[in-house]
C-alpha cells in the first residue's frame, strides 16, 4: 500500500496553456486532482512534436505527455455559454485554478478572479502571464525565447567569441521558472487558508521570474555596478576566467570544478596519473607532485610564487587525463578522488544513468491504448512521507469529460 | 467577521465598529431613539462587532447612558471606548485636559456607562494648555486605578503623538496605543504623516466618518447634489472638495454595480483593504443603514478595483514624499518594533505561522528559505561561530559594495539571505547540541543543503530530529541526494546542470555546449526545496505527520527537459547527433524564423520568435523587403527547410537598427521580440520590472543600502515582503536564544564566553 501524496484531496482546475502547463503537472504529481480544461479538439500543445513513432496525433504528442502526467482532461468550449457555465461550476468546487490566458480574456468571458471569487471566496487562483496581468507590457506577445532574452537569462549564456550570438537554453526554462513560483505561491496560499485565511489571487510575471533567476548577472550589478560577460560553458563574469569544459577521449565533455582545493589534492592527482600509467607521459607530472608542498596558506592567503605555475600544471594534468579517458570513466574516477566535476550528459544518457536508476527516478508509465510502457522522468523531490509520483498517464483528448460532468452533478444539490 | 490586531496591544477588534454619535439628541446627523439604539447594538453584536465607540458629549451627553442601556449584560463581552476634552459645563475647568477635569469627567463617564472600566479612553483633541507630562500622568493614574484599560488619542497631528510617546517613555507612563482619525476614500489626509507613524510605532488606527459625513452614502451623486434634507447639505463636515468627491463617487458607483453593492459598501470595503486600519467606525442613522454598512465586511475588492479607487482618491504628491519616493522600493510598510511583522493581521505573510530552523547556504539552499521568509515564515539561519559562518563561502565573497571586503560584506550572501534571522551556534559541542535540540523542538522545519551525511555526523539525522519533535519536517538538498551510487559526490550549480542534461541543451550547432552561464540549478534547486517544504507542511496539516524529504538537485534538473527524455525512451532518438545543440532554434514547437539575431552595435542582439503564419505576415510587412514576400518563405515548412538562408536574411535586416527599435517595431505588430537585455537595462531601465517593484532595497548594517532580487508574483491577500537585509553573524542571538528559547542574560553571556554561540 502506498502512502497518499501531499496534495491528496486538493482540487485543481487548470485552463490548459503553454506557459502554465508545468505548474499543473507539479500539482498533479504531488497528488492534487487536476482537471485539465481543453478547447474542443484538444489544446494546441497536443500538436507539438515530438510524436510517438513520429506520427502526428493529438494523443501522441510527447511534448503534451511530458507536461500532463497525473491529470484528467475535459473539453469545454469557453466561447459558448454552456462551457462557461460548466467552468464556473468546476471553479465553485475547486481549491485552485491555474491559467495563463492573455490578460483580459477571462474578464471578457466573465471568468476572471473577481467572477470566480463570487462563487468561491476560498479559491486560490494563479494567473501566469508574460509580464503580469496589469504590467505596462501586459498585452505584449512573448515566447519562452523572448522572455529568456528580455529577462536576463540569455545575457549570461554563450561563448567566449562574442561574434557568436548568446544562447538560450532549450526546454522552456522561462515558462518552467514562472511555474515554480506559481506553485510556490499556490502552496503558500493553501497553507494560509489552512490557517484561517481567505482565498486569493496570485499574479505571476514570467519576465520577473526570469529576472530573479540570473544569479550573478543581477547581484553583481546591484552591489558593484559591474556587468558580467558570457564565456564558453562557464559562469558569465566581470573578469575572464579559465575554461572549465574538458573534452574526453570519446568526444564527450566534462564540466570541471574550480581549481584544486588543498595541497593534499595535488598528491591525489599525481597518484591518479600514476595509476593510469600516464605519469611518465605527462611532461609536468613533477610540478603536480610539487603541489603537495604548497602551504595551505597559499589557498586564499599569502601568495606562493610557485602557485600559478603549479595550478596551471594541475589544470593541464586534468585535461590530459580527460583526453585519455572516456567521459564517464573520468567523471567517476575524479569524483571518487574528491575532485568536483560532472559529465555533460544528454537527456537520454541521464535517464539511463546508474545513479538515477538506483534512486528510482526513471518512472514506467503504462499506456494501455498503445500496449506500451513508457519511461518518464520522475519527480524532483523524494518525499518519504507523502511521495510525489506520476499517478496516471497523460489523458487522451477529453478522456474524462463525461466522468467529471457526472461528478459535478453528484456534488451539487439537485435544483429544488 | 475577521478580527484585526489592535496595534501592539494583543487585542483583536472587528474591522467595523459602531460609533454612537447619533445616539440621543443629535450633534450632527439624525437622532436615534433608545429603542432603535437597542436594536442596532444587539444586531451589531450578533454579527460580531466587538467595539463600541462613544464620548462624553455625543448625543448632547446622552450617548454613554444610552449605550450602557443597550449593552446591558453584554457589556463584558465587548470593548467600549469613550473620550474626554469637550466642554461639559459653564465653568472654566469644565473643559480640557487638566487633571481636575479629566478625573471628574472619567468618573462621570463610568457612571453614565454603568461600568467599572473603560477599555479605551481617548483624548478628543489637543489641549495646548496642559503639558503632556501632566496629561499622561493623569491618564497613567486612571489605568493604575483600574478605571481605564488603554489610552488613546484623537485628532492629534503626528508630531504630537510622537512627542507624547517620547514623554510617556521617559517617565514610564502608559502610552497611547491608538489614534482615532478622520479617514475615508474622500479624505486620505492622514496618509501623509499619521499613517507612517502608526505603522512605524505599531499603533491601532480607528477611522471615523468613513463615509465622509454622509458624502459616500450613495444618496449623493453628481446629478443629485446635497440639499437641506441630507446631512451633507446641512454641514460641510468633514470638509471635502466636491469635484474630487464626485469623481470618486462615479468610480465607487461603477465598481459597486459589478458587486451589486452600494457606494457606501464599496467605500468601506476600500477602507478595510488598507492594512494599517484596525477598525472603521460606522455611525448609521438606523438599523437598516447599519446592516447595509456591515455587509461591506463581506465585500472584497479586486486589486484592479482598488487601483481604480486609488487613481481618483490619492493625495497629491507633496514634499518630502516625492523626494523619498524616488528611491523607495514598492514593498509593504512594516513595523521595526515587532521585528518586521506588520501591524495588522491582514498584512502578515501567508507563512507567518511557520518557523524554519535553517542550515542552508550558498544559493541552492539559502535561496529556498529566502523565498519562504519573503512569504512570512520566520527563518532562523544557523551559522558556525568557529569559522565565522564560512560554511557558506558566499559570506565573505565578492561582489562587494565599494570594494569593502569581509565576512559581513558578501553581496551574494546578502541577496540570498534577506528577511532571515541569524544566530551563531557551534553544534559540535554538547551545549551547542542541547541548544539546537531546543530550537528544533519549536521549529516546524529543518532545512539544509550540506553534502550528504554532514548533519547526521553532528548527531542530527532525521531519526534524532524526529525524536525531538515527532512531526518535524526535514528537507535535505544536495547535488546527488542522500541515497544512491553517487551519494558522496560533490557538486555545485554547473556540475548539477551538466549531469542532469541541462548543459547539453544550450549551444550552437556542432559546437561544445555553452550551458547556462550561471548556476540556474542553484536557483531552481532552491525553488524545489521550497516546494518540498511547502508540500510537506500541507501533508502535515492533513495528517499530523512530519517526514524526511531527500532532494537531489540533479533529479530536479532532469525534470526540466522531459520531452527530450521521452523522445529517447519512446523513439530512441538522442540529442547526441550532428547539428546539436541547436537551442536558439525551436524544434518543439516548430517555429521559423526563431533566433537571436545581431543588432546594429557590436555584441547587441534581439530575439525574435515567429509562431505561425499570422506572425510571419506581420513580420514580413515590418521587414518590407522583397525577399520576405518570396513564395519559398510563405509556409512553415518552407521556412524550416531554408533556415540557414532565412537566418542570414533576418540578420541582415536586424543589423540595421538598435535591438530595442526592432523590439518596439515587432511588438507593435504582435510578434514576440525582445532585446537581449544587459543587467543595467533590465534592472535600471525596464518599465515592467520597475512597475512590478521587482528590486526592493534593503539596508544592511555593514554593507549599507543595496538592491536585491524581489519576487515574481504578487499575492492579493498576503503579498511577499522583503525589507530586512541578511543577518550579520549572531545578530539575532539575543532575540532567538533569549526571546524565543527563554535563556537569561547570564546563560547567554556564558555561552558566548565559551564559544558555543
Amino acid at each position: 500500500m502506498t502512502s497518499p501524496s501531499a496534495l491528496t484531496g486538493i482540487k485543481v482546475v487548470e485552463l490548459c496553456g503553454e506557459a502554465s502547463v508545468y505548474a499543473g503537472k507539479l500539482l498533479a504529481d504531488a497528488g492534487a486532482d487536476v482537471v485539465l480544461v481543453e478547447p474542443p479538439g484538444g489544446h494546441a500543445i497536443r500538436r507539438y512534436a515530438p510524436f510517438v513513432d513520429d506520427i502526428p496525433h493529438p494523443d501522441r504528442s510527447l511534448y503534451f505527455w511530458n507536461y500532463n502526467t497525473s491529470k484528467r482532461s475535459m473539453i469545454l468550449d469557453l466561447e459558448e455559454a454552456e462551457g462557461r457555465r460548466t467552468f464556473m461550476r468546476l471553479a465553485a468546487r475547486a481549491d485552485v485554478v491555474v491559467e495563463s490566458e492573455k490578460p483580459g480574456r477571462l474578464a471578457a468571458l466573465g471568468l476572471d478572479y473577481r467572477d470566480l471569487r463570487q462563487v468561491n471566496p476560498a479559491l486560490v487562483m494563479a494567473s501566469i502571464t508574460p509580464f503580469g496581468s496589469s504590467a505596462p507590457s501586459a498585452q505584449v506577445e512573448a515566447t519562452d525565447l523572448t522572455l529568456m532574452a528580455g529577462g536576463g537569462m540569455v545575457w549570461n549564456s554563450g561563448y567566449d567569441d562574442h561574434a557568436l550570438p548568446p544562447t538560450r537554453a532549450g526546454g522552456n526554462q522561462a515558462y518552467q521558472t514562472g511555474c515554480h513560483f506559481a506553485v510556490m505561491s499556490v502552496l503558500a496560499a493553501l497553507l494560509y487558508r489552512d490557517a484561517g485565511g481567505p482565498g486569493q489571487h496570485i499574479d505571476v510575471s514570467l519576465h520577473a521570474a526570469a529576472n530573479v533567476t540570473t544569479e550573478a548577472g543581477t547581484y553583481v550589478w546591484h552591489v558593484a555596478r559591474q556587468t558580467v560577460q558570457r564565456q564558453t560553458g562557464r559562469h558569465a563574469a566581470v573578469n575572464k576566467s579559465q575554461p572549465v569544459q574538458l573534452r574526453c577521449a570519446d568526444g564527450r565533455y566534462i564540466a570541471s570544478g574550480p581549481g584544486l582545493r588543498s595541497p593534499r589534492h595535488y598528491g591525489v592527482l599525481y597518484d591518479w596519473l600514476v595509476s593510469e600509467g600516464l605519469a611518465a607521459e605527462f611532461p609536468d607530472a613533477a610540478l603536480v607532485r610539487e603541489g603537495t608542498t604548497l602551504k595551505d596558506a597559499a589557498f586564499g592567503g599569502e601568495p606562493d610564487p610557485r602557485q600559478a605555475k603549479i595550478a596551471y600544471a594541475a589544470r593541464e594534468a586534468m585535461a590530459f587525463l580527460a583526453s585519455r579517458l572516456d567521459a564517464y570513466d573520468f567523471f567517476v574516477k575524479a569524483q571518487e578522488r574528491d575532485f568536483q566535476c560532472g559529465i555533460i550528459y544528454t537527456p537520454d544518457e541521464v535517464i539511463r544513468d546508474a545513479h538515477f536508476v538506483a534512486r528510482g527516478f526513471p518512472t514506467p508509465v503504462e499506456h494501455p491504448e498503445l500496449g506500451r510502457t513508457i519511461t518518464y522522468p520522475g519527480v524532483p523531490y523524494k518525499m518519504h512521507g507523502s511521495p510525489a509520483r506520476l499517478s496516471r498517464r497523460p489523458p487522451l483528448v477529453g478522456e474524462h469529460t463525461d466522468e467529471i460532468l457526472r461528478e459535478l452533478d453528484a456534488s451539487e444539490p439537485p435544483p429544488a | 467577521m475577521k478580527y484585526r490586531r489592535f496595534g501592539r496591544t494583543g487585542l483583536f477588534v472587528s474591522p467595523l465598529a459602531l460609533g454612537t454619535i447619533g445616539f440621543g439628541k443629535a450633534n450632527i446627523g439624525a437622532s436615534i431613539t433608545q429603542a432603535e439604539a437597542d436594536r442596532m447594538v444587539a444586531a451589531a453584536i450578533d454579527v460580531g462587532v466587538n467595539l463600541f465607540d462613544t464620548s462624553n458629549v455625543y448625543g448632547g451627553g446622552q450617548a454613554e447612558t444610552m449605550l450602557s442601556k443597550s449593552l446591558g449584560a453584554r457589556r463584558k463581552d465587548v470593548l467600549v471606548s469613550s473620550k474626554v476634552h469637550a466642554r461639559k459645563g459653564p465653568g472654566p475647568n469644565d473643559v480640557g485636559q487638566s487633571r481636575v477635569h479629566i478625573m471628574r469627567a472619567l468618573e462621570d463617564s463610568l457612571r453614565a456607562l454603568g461600568t467599572e472600566w473603560i477599555d479605551l479612553y481617548q483624548i478628543h483633541q489637543f489641549d495646548p494648555l496642559t503639558p503632556f507630562e501632566d496629561l499622561l500622568r493623569t491618564l497613567d493614574d486612571a489605568v493604575r486605578q483600574g478605571k481605564v484599560r488603554y489610552i488613546g488619542c484623537s485628532n492629534l497631528p503626528a508630531w504630537q503623538v510622537m512627542k507624547a510617546s517620547k514623554v510617556a517613555a521617559l517617565h514610564g507612563f502608559e502610552e497611547f496605543v491608538s489614534v482615532q482619525a478622520y479617514y475615508s476614500p474622500a479624505g486620505r489626509d492622514i496618509e501623509r504623516e499619521l499613517v507612517p507613524l502608526i505603522v512605524d510605532q505599531g499603533l491601532a488606527l480607528l477611522a471615523y466618518s468613513p463615509l465622509a459625513g454622509g458624502l459616500l452614502t450613495g444618496q449623493i451623486t453628481r446629478e443629485r447634489k446635497p440639499d437641506q434634507t441630507t446631512r451633507r447639505g446641512k454641514s460641510d463636515f468633514p470638509p471635502v472638495d466636491m469635484e474630487r468627491g464626485y469623481r470618486l463617487i462615479d468610480t465607487l458607483l461603477e465598481i459597486g454595480q459589478g458587486h451589486d453593492a452600494s457606494v457606501a459598501q464599496v467605500a468601506l470595503a476600500w477602507l478595510m483593504a488598507q492594512p494599517h486600519l484596525s477598525s472603521a467606525l460606522i455611525g448609521a442613522d438606523n438599523l437598516e443603514q447599519m446592516h447595509s454598512n456591515l455587509r461591506a465586511a463581506e465585500l472584497m475588492l479586486a486589486p484592479e478595483e482598488l487601483a481604480q479607487i486609488e487613481a481618483v482618491s490619492r493625495l497629491p504628491r507633496e514634499y518630502p514624499s516625492w523626494a523619498t519616493d524616488l528611491s523607495a522600493p514598492r514593498t509593504p510598510l512594516t513595523n521595526e518594533r515587532t521585528g518586521g511583522a506588520a501591524p495588522s493581521r491582514d498584512d502578515l505573510g501567508a507563512l507567518s505561522h511557520i518557523r524554519i530552523c535553517d542550515f542552508t547556504g550558498q544559493l541552492a539552499g539559502a535561496g529556498a528559505t529566502r523565498h519562504l521568509a519573503a512569504l512570512g515564515a520566520q527563518v532562523i539561519r544557523i551559522e558556525d561561530p568557529v569559522n565565522q559562518g564560512r560554511w557558506d563561502v558566499l559570506r565573505g565573497n565578492p561582489p562587494f559594495k565599494d570594494e569593502r571586503r569581509g565576512v559581513e560584506l558578501g553581496g551574494a550572501f546578502n541577496n540570498h539571505n534577506v528577511g532571515k534571522l541569524g544566530v551563531t551556534l557551534n553544534v559540535r559541542t554538547p551545549r551547542g547540541k542541547e541548544l539546537l535540540a531546543k530550537l528544533v523542538a519549536v521549529s516546524d522545519v529543518v532545512a539544509e543543503n550540506f553534502a550528504a551525511g554532514v548533519l547526521e555526523r553532528w548527531g542530527f539525522g532525521y531519526e534524532v530530529l524526529k525524536s525531538i519533535r515527532p512531526d518535524i519536517i526535514y528537507v535535505s538538498n544536495c547535488g546527488f541526494g542522500h541515497e544512491g551510487p553517487y551519494r558522496g559526490y560533490k557538486s555545485w550549480g554547473s556540475i548539477v546542470q551538466a549531469v542532469s542534461g541541462l548543459t547539453s541543451l544550450a549551444g550552437l550547432p556542432d559546437l561544445q555546449p555553452s550551458g547556462f552561464g550561471y548556476s540556474y540549478m542553484d536557483h531552481t534547486g532552491g525553488y524545489y526545496q521550497a516546494l518540498a517544504i511547502l508540500l510537506a507542511l500541507k501533508h502535515r496539516n492533513r495528517t499530523g505527520e512530519g517526514q524526511w524529504v531527500d532532494m537531489s538537485c540533479t533529479e530536479g534538473g532532469a525534470c526540466l527537459l522531459g520531452p527530450a527524455v521521452l523522445d529517447y525512451t519512446v523513439n530512441g532518438r538522442s540529442l547526441r547527433r550532428p547539428g546539436q545543440p541547436d537551442s536558439n532554434h525551436s524544434a518543439w514547437p516548430e517555429m521559423a524564423p526563431h533566433g537571436i539575431y545581431p543588432a546594429r552595435e557590436p555584441d547587441t542582439w534581439v530575439a525574435i520568435a515567429c509562431r505561425g503564419e499570422r506572425d510571419w505576415g506581420a513580420l514580413a510587412s515590418a521587414i518590407g523587403e522583397p525577399w520576405a514576400r518570396e513564395p519559398r518563405f510563405q509556409s512553415l515548412q518552407g521556412r524550416l527547410d531554408r533556415q540557414p538562408a532565412l537566418d542570414e536574411l533576418m540578420s541582415a535586416w536586424t543589423r540595421q537598427r538598435d535591438p530595442f527599435a526592432t523590439q518596439a517595431l515587432l511588438r507593435a505588430r504582435g510578434v514576440p521580440a525582445a532585446a537581449v537585455q544587459s543587467p543595467a537595462e533590465r534592472i535600471d531601465h525596464d518599465a515592467d520590472t520597475a512597475a512590478w517593484g521587482l528590486w526592493p532595497k534593503v539596508k544592511h548594517r555593514e554593507i549599507g543600502e543595496v538592491g536585491v532580487d524581489g519576487m515574481p508574483m504578487h499575492l492579493s491577500e498576503t503579498d511577499w515582503s522583503i525589507t530586512r537585509a541578511a543577518p550579520c553573524l549572531g545578530e539575532h542571538n539575543e532575540q532567538v536564544y533569549g526571546g524565543l528559547l527563554g535563556l537569561d542574560a547570564t546563560t547567554l553571556a556564558s555561552l558566548k564566553e565559551e564559544g558555543t554561540i
